[in-house]
């Protein structure tokens, strides 16, 4: 898949991720690992972006008996941010599928 | 890949980033060893699914410069662009301010020159019962003929000379604007 494509669905997916609690970045690795095969080194310079850019804040907690973790919390301009590349998503994606039904449909219709 | 041959090989590569920039980066890696290895994965495998620290290296590096692509001004850039204003200042009232009047002033003298051989012929027309004599009538049309054709070209071509001038007074005003600003102005 085309690595700007990638980025910018990755980006989508980290934000949405995020929107109904904070996560820490092997949380948010792992939920998207296990839906569709990423290089999993390439989402932290992708986090780091988006928290520079204001769209994550961030903190450290406690793990059980370990170090602490780095939490991602979408900031107000994140969620704003996500709810314009949900929209742009879903607007793809329904274009996307419209011609690939027409594409692959039946020729008699 | 174990643990340490993958930090020191992603560390290897983001040499050239800021000290602090780099720690934060090698931090979180080694959180999401750990992360993994509570998880009961092993070292190698957690490397493997991270993928190669080149490509993380380069992936990091492309966010960082995309960053630092749009640069706030500095104060650094702040007191280069007051230097810059100082000095195209002088410049311009030194070189640039004199030659720029003159013009100007050529210029409406120009006009003042077409207005008034435009005038002329109407002048000359009141006082028409002054003239007598048939060489005087003709000398008078030539006259009237001569002073409209000469005032219609001086006035055009002070027309022309003007818009190309407001042109190139406009490019030079907005050169400076952009030697002020910098680059991206």
């Amino acid at each position: 898949m085309n690595a700007q494509f990638k980025k910018g669905i990755l980006e989508l997916c980290v934000l949405v991720l995020t929107a109904k609690g904070d996560k820490y970045g092997y949380e948010l690795v792992q939920m998207i690992s296990e839906k569709f095969f990423i290089a999993e080194g390439t989402v932290y310079p992708l986090l780091r972006r988006l928290t520079k850019e204001g769209y994550f804040s961030t903190y450290l907690k406690e793990s059980s008996g370990g170090p602490p973790r780095k939490y991602y919390t979408l900031t107000v301009e994140g969620r704003a941010y996500m709810d314009e590349l949900v929209s742009e998503w879903n607007t793809f994606y329904e274009g996307v599928n419209l011609i690939v039904k027409e594409g692959l449909g039946d020729g008699a219709e | 890949m174990v643990q340490s041959k993958f930090m020191s090989q992603l560390k290897a590569q983001l040499q050239d980033l800021p000290k602090a920039e780099q720690q934060d980066i090698l931090y979180d890696y080694e959180e999401h060893f750990r992360s993994g290895l509570e998880e009961g994965k092993t070292e190698e495998e957690i490397a493997a699914s991270l993928g190669q620290p080149q490509a993380i290296a380069r992936e990091v590096k492309e966010e960082f410069r995309g960053k630092e692509a749009k640069p706030k001004p500095s104060a650094d850039s702040v007191g280069k662009a007051i230097l810059v204003a100082v000095a195209l200042g002088f410049f311009n009232l030194i070189f640039i301010l004199g030659p720029f009047f003159a013009v100007v002033g050529v210029l409406i003298s120009l006009f003042a020159a077409s207005f008034a051989l435009l005038l002329f012929p109407f002048a000359l027309l009141f006082s028409w019962n002054q003239l007598s004599g048939s060489a005087d009538w003709l000398i008078g049309v030539f006259a009237i003929l001569a002073s409209l054709g000469a005032g219609v070209l001086i006035g055009v071509g002070s027309i022309f000379i003007t818009r190309w001038f407001y042109r190139l007074t406009m490019r030079y005003l907005q050169f400076n604007v952009k030697m002020i600003k910098g680059r991206q102005g």
